[in-house]
């Protein structure tokens, strides 16, 4: 019997200076769990030590991008997380931990792919929600599908968290506050209007060949250098406080009170069961 | 002014809200405590800004009367941290405001303050900042970048909605008879998320807001009245 395929993939080819971090949980729309945020993160660490990497693409296998966290594996997190199984639900320090370790934290998922040393560029295609949308925010360059669609639907479940220094400074105060609130996914097109979006295309994976190209034809020490201008300037804008803060709300949010005619997701999820609770709350808005 | 409640949303209704704009002190007091009622109200999740009248807020005659009386009473109604635009800048709730006609001055500053905008396609949008010492340039360059909001500030232009709309300070452009039910449908939309996951993301933005520079932007506010009144 093999090793089973992973669930994040690293592909190199150092001919090309091109490495590719591609999800392959296409049956599950490329829901992340925390061992995959984990395992994309030492990809991370991986081409950050590689020389002969310039650029990474992001990417998922089949029709969407990324569905966003896996809701079963996101009850879990807070449930595994120290302090998480003392009592029936899990502790506020627990929810903290979970969010820090797998993704705002320093070590997380975001603010990895925020702070690599290569050039990112994420393909976006079908559904991009909430990670997907995230790894959208984090990457350098995206170039999305015309059937890409941006949201984060947990928000209208729970309230809106998630780091919005990045998305304000991506897309601009009141869109940012359309996407918090409005409740409707962006198409492509808009994405690209709003500034979300680099390049829309048919060929999403030549266009963002020829980006990967375009950008390994920069010598290695500028990537480097525009990097770390970048990311001064991302300290400047507060985007190391946003992504605190957004760990202590989401931690909150995770944990909230519902009005008696409010629709309850987290119970539903616990009671039902998250998929049925998921499709519930799709049917609900 | 006429306040409503409908599930989940506070209606505050004026004919326009051009008396803002000639520092009418007893509408802008009105108009705080409407929006601080509303805030404090359990069933209330949108705050909604509607105009009855053809215009948002149009244009008046500029002069000496349109100027505040002091600027301890100025500073009390219009620019301090308990007056009306931080009040709807900060406010707990999902502020909303829907703009048809002309929109220019203390109008033009209720929708930097607010969350999401709404238009008509006939509405159109005057540069705030060269009558209006309390408008808030952090909010116009979070809100449309800043070359764009330099432009706007320094050549006073008017913009037509649809450019608005294409830099994002209005959120939906609709025609003129539509604007009430795409308002109606976007506020359905917010009220489906629970009270308590609005007012936490509305502190998280706040957060971020005082990040940017927004709350010391509104405290400059008295500075700029100087330079513009001349110390009065």
């Amino acid at each position: 019997m093999g090793t089973p395929a992973p669930l994040v993939d690293l592909l190199i080819d150092r001919e090309s200076h091109r490495a590719d971090i591609v999800l392959r949980r296409a049956e599950r729309r490329n829901a992340l769990t925390r061992t995959m945020a984990r395992d994309f993160v030492r990809h991370l660490d991986v081409v950050d030590g590689d020389d002969e990497v310039k650029v990474v693409v992001i990417r998922g296998e089949g029709e969407h991008l990324s569905s966003g966290w896996d809701p079963d594996d996101a009850w879990q997190q807070y449930q595994d997380a120290p302090g998480g199984a003392v009592r029936k639900h899990p502790s506020q320090r627990a929810r903290l931990i979970a969010l820090d370790d797998y993704w705002w934290g320093p070590d997380g998922l975001y603010s990895r792919l925020l702070h690599c040393r290569k050039v990112t560029i994420t393909q976006a295609v079908g559904d991009c929600f909430e990670t997907g949308l995230y790894l959208t925010l984090c990457s350098d360059l995206v170039v999305a599908s015309p059937d890409a669609r941006f949201a984060c639907p947990r928000w209208q479940n729970v309230g809106a968290d998630g780091d919005l220094s990045l998305l304000i400074a991506t897309v601009g105060l009141k869109r940012a506050k359309e996407m918090m609130y409005g409740g409707r996914p962006w198409s492509a097109s808009d994405a690209h209007r709003y500034g979300l979006v680099d390049k829309l295309s048919i060929d999403p994976a030549t266009a963002t060949a020829e980006f990967a190209g375009m950008c390994a034809s920069i010598m290695r020490d500028g990537i480097v250098t525009e990097k770390y201008a970048v990311f001064a300037s991302l300290a400047k804008m507060g985007v190391t406080h946003s992504f605190a803060a957004a760990t202590v709300v989401s931690a909150s949010l995770s944990n909230i009170h519902f009005q008696p005619d409010e629709y309850n997701f987290l119970k539903d999820a616990r009671d039902n069961g998250t998929d049925a609770a998921l499709a519930r709350s799709r049917s609900h808005s | 002014m006429n306040t409503s409640l409908a599930v989940g949303v506070g209606t505050i209704e004026v004919d326009d809200f051009s008396p803002l704009s000639r520092y009418d002190h007893d509408f802008a007091h009105d108009l705080r405590d409407a929006v601080l009622e509303l805030n404090d109200h359990d069933d209330v999740k949108v705050v909604l800004l509607r105009a009855t009248g053809p215009d948002f807020a149009p244009p008046g005659a500029a002069g000496d009367q349109d100027r505040p009386s002091g600027l301890p009473a100025w500073r009390r109604d219009f620019a301090g941290s308990a007056a009306i635009y931080q009040t709807l800048c900060f406010s707990k709730k999902v502020v909303v405001t829907e703009v048809q006609g002309r929109c220019t001055g203390a109008g033009t500053v209720l929708v930097l303050c607010s969350d999401l905008t709404v238009a008509g396609e006939d509405s159109t949008f005057g540069s705030p900042f060269a009558a209006i010492p309390e408008a808030n340039f952090a909010l116009a360059s979070l809100t449309m970048r800043l070359n764009r909001a330099k432009a706007w500030a320094l050549t006073d232009d008017v913009l037509p909605a649809e450019q608005a709309h294409a830099i994002g300070l209005v959120n939906f452009l609709e025609p003129v008879d539509q604007v009430w039910s795409r308002t109606a449908s976007l506020a359905q939309d917010v009220c489906r998320m629970p009270l308590d996951g609005i007012t936490m993301s509305k502190m998280l933005l706040q957060a971020v807001l005082d990040g940017h520079g927004v709350g010391r932007e509104f405290d400059m506010a008295p500075h700029y009245a100087r330079d513009l009144w001349g110390g009065k």
